[in-house]
């Protein structure tokens, strides 16, 4: 496995190279014919899905289950990505990252009218039109995470951001104007009106919400990825090496850290539009906190600091379950029924991974070798010794 | 002349010790000061209160005319101030080349947005800023190693690459934290070469050092501090004969020059 991760980074490293010495419009050419490739990729898996064709039927995962089984995984891919810059880059554990993507949702269900008598709006607008507001939302939701807990490294930090997932989900659930438990529903959907294009994103068509992930997770990966290869990438790896080294070297740690939570949150907003007008009902209770332990998960499995390995991961802990589930027979296999077992074999599968691949699936480079020398660096405790 | 960096009355306290007690001295520019003492002298708090890591709980630190204190260690990095660390406190996982680029990126102006859109002077700065890097590699002798991690780098290459990611800032004036403990006689060598050559380009030192030939050799001026008290200050052979320099270090009754020679032969023996 080891022989084969080499070679892999030999030829991509080689690849890159090539690319880095073209000149600059055929650099960008590139760039933009392999994200163009990669948005048509992604637009074919449903039109496979439905006609019942390999890979996905050998997956069982077809017509209409098998959409919504993918817009799930989409959905996901969207939240890991967002988190995999605050856990992965950063280096900040975050378990209440679904907090985020539940202002988000929140956000687009107070801005739009939802046809129900009595129920508050803060302005009633285009579906569209709250887009804006929830990644800023969002975003804003991160910095004000970010700036009181900078302080606080690793468990602490933890614990504060399991914290505030709840008090987020406690809010909505105690708010009249959210409506407390019993939630929004009537949600408009997205409706795209030009002259020359006419969509409606309804029932019938819940592929159009699977169209309008391929763009946001293409954007958030270019965005996630150019962050990483520059100044501001370089920045938060010196800040998981190493803090006081890192703001000894004048690395902003404090600006640094609340931006990893901006820039993380700001996906999930995106992600809690699509999720409450496609769903178009939602409460506290869609949002519970194991789905911030799930993204992390995700994170995890698929590789920290790797930006393909938190879409890897993604599918994976949401597709997984469902793929066993469609395995699973009416009968009981060996006394044990595998489809209200899935969720212990889906667990099993993790411990698996873990053990085997302790750096994810689809582990980063520098991350790799993190890894392998345990209780180095990241762990040591970061106290300057008055004088040794 | 003007002092490039004066320390007024710094204390630092931590709860009821007293780290430092009123320190005063003051460093031009252009010179190698050597800060010396005993273990547990207060020369590593000396430098924490410095570049911002402990803001002293009394007295003043200014630099270049202005007061640095209090400032967040980025900041100081900002003014002009660098570091190294007593224990190597590297990027662990990060080439060489990765390390000093941090450093070089200290100076650099891409914002976040420049980052996104890829601006043109974010491309212009990854560029500047990795032939920056490579220099500063070449110039501690580290050419070789620059995409090797850090910590595979030998303890004397460790040293000299904190040096090489600190130059990287640019600083005025460069803090060197005991750079040649762990080094054979070789290696200490070619660290005070090296050193002499920081100070040839206009660049302050202030070193902390254990190895009296190292910071005898190299020093200005010294500054001696035994349990958080500036107890001697001035010209190295001076500073050698003081009667109190010589009970902080041996204790009452011994002879100074003994101490400094024995190091010395120490030194040359292992050298031979």
């Amino acid at each position: 496995m080891a022989v084969v991760q080499e070679q892999f980074d030999r030829v991509r490293g080689s690849y890159r190279d090539w690319e880095a010495g073209l000149g600059g419009p055929a650099r960008i050419g590139l760039k933009i014919a392999r994200y163009a490739l990669a948005a048509f990729l992604m637009a074919m898996i449903p039109v496979l899905m439905e006609r019942g064709y390999p890979p996905f039927s050998w997956v069982r995962l077809e017509g209409f289950f098998g959409t919504e089984v993918l817009f799930n995984t989409g959905l996901w891919i969207l939240l890991a990505l967002g988190l995999s810059v605050v856990v992965g880059l950063a280096g900040l554990l975050d378990l209440g990252y679904v907090a985020f993507f539940m202002l988000g949702a929140y956000t687009v269900a107070l801005m739009t009218d939802s046809g129900n008598v009595g129920q508050f709006h803060l302005v009633e607008w285009p579906t569209w039109a709250a887009l804006p507001f929830c990644i800023l939302v969002a975003m804003f939701a991160g910095f004000t995470l970010g700036v009181p807990t900078l302080r606080l490294r690793g468990d602490y930090l933890a614990i504060v951001t399991l914290g505030f997932h709840e008090i987020v989900r406690q809010t909505a659930n105690n708010l009249t104007i959210t409506n407390g438990s019993r939630g929004i529903p009537g949600i408009p959907s997205p409706v795209i009106d030009l002259p020359f294009l006419h969509l409606e994103f309804g029932l019938e068509t819940r592929y159009y919400w699977w169209f309008l992930l391929i763009p946001a997770i293409l954007l958030a990966v270019l965005m996630i990825r150019h962050l990483d290869n520059s100044r501001v990438g370089r920045y938060w790896a010196a800040i998981r090496e190493d803090e006081v080294a890192a703001a000894a070297m004048g690395v902003p740690v404090t600006k640094m850290k609340v931006l990893a939570f901006v820039i993380g949150a700001s996906t999930s907003g995106v992600a809690g539009w699509i999720y409450a007008t496609k769903i178009s009902f939602i409460a506290p209770n869609s949002f519970p906190l194991l789905q911030s332990i799930l993204v992390l998960c995700a994170v995890v499995i698929g590789g920290l600091g790797s930006i393909s390995g938190a879409v890897l991961g993604a599918a994976i802990v949401i597709a997984l379950p469902e793929i066993i589930r469609e395995f699973s027979g009416a009968e009981p296999v060996l006394g044990f029924d595998v489809l209200t077992g899935r969720i212990a074999i889906f667990g099993l599968l993790l411990i698996v991974v873990m053990i085997y691949r302790p750096g994810g699936l689809l582990a980063a480079r520098r991350r790799r070798t993190e890894l392998q020398e345990a209780g180095a660096a990241g762990a040591v405790i970061h106290e300057e010794v008055v004088e040794s | 002349m003007a002092a490039f960096l004066t320390v007024k009355d710094v204390t630092m306290e931590f709860g009821g010790l007293k780290a430092l007690s009123r320190v005063n001295f003051e460093i031009n520019k252009g010179e190698i000061f050597g800060l010396i003492g005993p273990n547990g002298a207060g020369k590593t708090t000396m430098f924490n209160c410095v570049t911002g890591v402990y803001t002293p709980t009394g007295g003043q630190v200014s630099f270049d005319g202005q007061s640095i204190t209090g400032k967040r260690p980025d900041q100081i990095v900002d003014v002009g101030i660098c570091r190294t660390f007593q224990q190597i406190r590297l990027f662990p996982n990060m080439t060489a080349l990765e390390n000093v680029f941090i450093g070089v990126d200290a100076r650099h102006q891409t914002s976040v947005f420049g980052a996104l859109f890829r601006s043109g002077r974010h491309r212009r700065e990854e560029t500047e800023g990795e032939e920056q890097a490579l220099n500063l590699l070449e110039y501690c002798g580290l050419r070789k190693y620059a995409n090797d991690l850090a910590k595979n780098l030998s303890y004397g290459d460790q040293r000299r690459l904190e040096i090489a990611r600190a130059m990287g800032t640019k600083p005025s004036l460069l803090l060197l934290d005991e750079p040649a403990a762990g080094m054979n006689p070789v290696e200490k060598n070619g660290l005070r070469d090296l050193v002499r050559k920081i100070r040839d380009e206009g660049i302050t030192v202030l070193l902390i050092e254990h190895d009296m030939k190292v910071v005898m050799g190299l020093s200005d001026r010294v500054a001696v501090l035994d349990h958080g008290e500036l107890i001697a200050y001035g010209q190295p052979e001076d500073v050698q004969k003081d009667p109190k320099v010589i009970e902080a270090y041996l204790g009452s009754g011994a002879g100074g020059q003994a101490a400094v020679g024995e190091d010395d032969r120490g030194g040359d023996q292992v050298g031979r």
